[in-house]
C-alpha cells in the first residue's frame, strides 16, 4: 500500500502543473473577470438596464419574492455553473496526461530508473489509472470549493456595493459544498463513461514509439473510414457518440437532482417527449439508470482490456532496443 | 559459496545480428566482476538479460529466478544503473529520496543523506537544474543506499571527474561492499577499477573470451621486458602479444612458468588494459 501511495505522490509531483496550477490559473482568471463585472455593475456612472429596470433591482425583487426552495436551487445551480469550466480543464489535462503517462519516461530514458526499483509494471500502470480517474477529480473538487468561496466573497462585495439586501442569499457555504460535490459525482460518472477512451489512450501511450497524439487518432480514423466504405455502416461512430453522450448525462444529472424532479415529473416528461416522438432517456436525470445501462459496462470492460494490454507491453517490451 | 548467477548457452539475436552467442557464465556471491568489452560487444545486452529487461534464449538464473519471467521478485534483491539511464528531469532531489524510500524496503535514508552531504547537491533542486556530474552523483547515492544483494553498474562514472571517480570506487569498496553482496561493473576506464575487481570477464562479438578470477590471472599471465639477446627465444614461445617500449620488446605470456620467464628479462603482472588489448587483437 505504501508503494502505491508513493506512486500516486510521484504522479502528483510530476503533473503538478496540469493537475493543480492550470485549473487554479483558470479559476483565478474567472474570479478576476467576475470582480471586474461586480465593479462595473455597481459603478453608478454606468447604467446597465434590462428593459426598464436595472439588474440589481430585479435581483432584489426576486430575493424578496422567491420561495426558499427556489432560492436554494438557484444559488446551488449558480455555483455549479460557475465551476463547470473546471470540467473542461480537467478533460484537457486528463487527455494529455493519459497520452504521456507511459510514453514520456520511455522518451527520456528515465524508465530505466523506475524499472531499477521493486515496483511491478501492473502497479505503475494502475497508479496512472487511479491518478486520472480519482486523484485528478479530487484535486479539482478542492479547487472548485476554493473558487466558489471566492465567488461568494465577490457576491458579498456585490451585495455591499449595490446596497441590495441579498447578502443572506449569497452567503451559502452549504450550497458551495453541494455544488462541488455534485460536480465530483458528475466527474466520477463522466470518468466511467469515458473509461474506454482512458484505457485506449494509456494503451497507445504504452505501445507507441513516437508522437502518441497522432498515433492515438490514426486507428480511430482508419476504422471510421473502413467501416463506412466496406460495411457502409456507422456503428463505431455511433458507439463513440453514445459514450460521449454519457458525458452530457453525467453533468446534466446534478441539475435534475437539484431541481428535485419527482416521479410525477419524470412520467410527465416521458409523456411530453413521447408525444413529439422522442424516447425519453431517464439517464439524463439519474445516475442509477446510467449505472444500469449496459453500454456503460461494456465501455468499462473495453477500457479494462486496453489497460491490461498497456501493462503487458510495459512489462515485456524489449528494453535493450 | 553458492552461485548467484548462472548462464548456460545464453543467446540473443536481433534479426540476423547475434548480440550474444552461447554465453556460459557463473558468479558466486561476494565477488566484484568487471565486465569489459569494446562497444557493441554485447555487454549491455548481457546486463539487460540479467536484469529481465529483454527476452533471451538459453538458460539464465539469478538467485534461482528467471529474470525475464520473475522480474518483480528479482528487483527486490537487485539494483542497477544502466549506462543511458537518467533520473527524470522534473523530480526534486528530496522527492527522489522520498520515492525510493517509499517503494524500497531496503533503502537507508541516513546513508543517502551521508553520501549527498559530501556533494554540492541541494535537497530542493530539481534534477534538470543539476549538472551532469551531479545527476550521476545523486543516482549513485540513491542506489548505494539500497541494501541490494546484487548491484549492476553499467558505466557508472560516465561524466564524472577523476576526483569523484576515485572517491566513488573507494566508497564502493569500503562502505558498500561486503561478502554478502555481489557487484557487476562495466566501464571503459579499466585502469581505475582493476584494483577492486575479484573477477574479470572479457566479451567480444557476443562471446566470452576470458573469464578468470584476478588471482588466477596474476598466477598465469606475465609480461616480460625481454632483453635483446633473448628476443628470438621469447618470440618462439608464442607470446599472446608483443609490443615495443623504448625499443625493447614486451611479451605477454599465458601459462608459462614465472622462473622460466625471468631468465629473459624483467617479469611483471600485466595491467588489465594490456591484457584486454592482447586478447582483443588475438581474437580479432
Amino acid at each position: 500500500m505504501n508503494t502505491f501511495l508513493t506512486l500516486l505522490k510521484r504522479e502528483y509531483w510530476e503533473h503538478k502543473t496540469g493537475f493543480q496550477w492550470v485549473p487554479i490559473g483558470i479559476s483565478i482568471l474567472v474570479l478576476f473577470t467576475t470582480l471586474l463585472t461586480v465593479l462595473f455593475l455597481t459603478n453608478d456612472t454606468v447604467k446597465v438596464g434590462i428593459g426598464a429596470s436595472n439588474p440589481t433591482d430585479l435581483l432584489a425583487l426576486w430575493e424578496a419574492t422567491a420561495s426558499q426552495g427556489d432560492k436554494d436551487l438557484a444559488v446551488t445551480a449558480w455555483y455549479y455553473m460557475n465551476i463547470i469550466n473546471l470540467v473542461v480543464v480537467m478533460g484537457f489535462v486528463g487527455y494529455f496526461y493519459c497520452l504521456g503517462a507511459l510514453y514520456d519516461d520511455r522518451k527520456d530514458k528515465s524508465i530505466l530508473f523506475w524499472k531499477s526499483l521493486p515496483v511491478s509494471d501492473t502497479q505503475t500502470v494502475l497508479s496512472k489509472v487511479v491518478s486520472v480517474t480519482l486523484l485528478l477529480p479530487l484535486v479539482i473538487w478542492v479547487i472548485s470549493l476554493i473558487t466558489n468561496i471566492g465567488m461568494m466573497l465577490l457576491g458579498l462585495l456585490f451585495a455591499a456595493m449595490s446596497h441590495s439586501d441579498i447578502a443572506g442569499m449569497v452567503f451559502s457555504p452549504g450550497s458551495i459544498l453541494m455544488a462541488s460535490t455534485y460536480q465530483l459525482m458528475a466527474n466520477v460518472m463522466a470518468t466511467l463513461w469515458v473509461f474506454p477512451f482512458i484505457g485506449y489512450l494509456l494503451f497507445i501511450s504504452s505501445a507507441t514509439k513516437k508522437v502518441p497524439f497522432l498515433v492515438s487518432w490514426l486507428p480511430v480514423i482508419v476504422i471510421l473510414i473502413v467501416e463506412s466504405i466496406v460495411f457502409k455502416s456507422g456503428y463505431f461512430i455511433s458507439w463513440i457518440g453514445n459514450q460521449l453522450t454519457g458525458l452530457g448525462k453525467a453533468y446534466s444529472t446534478p441539475m435534475a437532482m437539484m431541481a428535485q424532479v419527482e416521479e410525477d415529473g419524470v412520467s410527465e416528461l416521458k409523456d411530453i417527449a413521447g408525444r413529439v416522438g422522442w424516447e425519453f432517456d431517464s439517464g439524463w436525470g439519474s445516475y442509477s439508470s446510467q449505472l444500469a445501462d449496459s453500454n456503460l459496462w461494456i465501455g468499462l470492460a473495453i477500457g479494462a482490456i486496453f489497460i491490461v494490454g498497456a501493462i503487458y507491453i510495459r512489462r515485456y517490451r524489449d528494453e535493450a532496443l | 559459496m553458492a552461485n548467484i548467477l548462472q548462464a548456460q548457452g545464453l543467446s540473443k539475436n536481433y534479426g540476423n545480428f547475434k548480440a550474444l552467442k552461447n554465453v556460459n557464465l557463473n558468479l558466486e556471491s561476494g565477488r566484484i566482476l568487471g565486465l569489459i568489452g569494446p562497444n557493441g560487444a554485447g555487454k549491455t545486452t548481457l546486463l539487460k538479460s540479467i536484469l529481465g529487461l529483454t527476452p533471451f534464449d538459453g538458460e539464465l538464473e539469478i538467485f534461482g529466478l528467471n529474470p525475464h519471467k520473475q522480474r518483480d521478485e528479482l528487483m527486490e534483491r537487485v539494483c542497477f544503473i544502466a549506462d543511458v539511464a537518467v533520473l527524470p528531469r522534473w523530480i526534486r532531489v528530496s522527492q527522489a529520496i522520498d520515492f525510493v524510500e517509499g517503494v524500497h524496503s531496503r533503502f537507508n535514508r541516513e546513508r543517502c543523506m551521508g553520501y549527498l552531504a559530501k556533494t554540492k547537491i541541494k535537497q530542493k533542486s530539481k534534477v534538470k537544474e543539476l549538472s551532469k556530474g551531479m545527476v550521476v552523483q545523486l543516482h549513485l547515492a540513491l542506489i548505494m543506499s539500497i541494501d541490494a544483494d546484487l548491484l549492476i553498474l553499467d558505466e557508472p562514472t560516465l561524466g564524472l571527474d577523476i576526483l569523484f571517480r576515485k572517491a566513488f570506487y573507494e566508497q564502493l569498496l569500503n562502505d558498500y561492499f561486503d561478502e554478502n553482496r555481489t557487484i557487476i561493473i562495466t566501464t571503459h576506464q579499466v585502469e581505475e577499477i582493476e584494483h577492486i575487481l575479484s573477477d574479470l570477464v572479457f566479451i567480444q562479438n557476443g562471446e566470452i573470451v576470458l573469464d578468470e578470477s584476478m588471482d588466477a590471472i596474476a598466477d598465469t599471465y606475465f609480461e616480460v621486458m625481454v632483453e635483446k639477446e633473448f628476443e628470438d627465444q621469447a618470440l618462439a614461445m608464442n607470446p599472446l602479444s608483443v609490443r615495443e617500449v623504448f625499443g625493447q620488446k614486451v611479451c605477454l605470456f599465458n601459462g608459462v612458468a614465472k622462473p622460466q620467464l625471468s631468465e629473459m628479462g624483467k617479469v611483471r603482472k600485466p595491467s588489465v588494459a594490456d591484457l584486454f588489448v592482447a586478447k582483443m587483437q588475438g581474437e580479432a
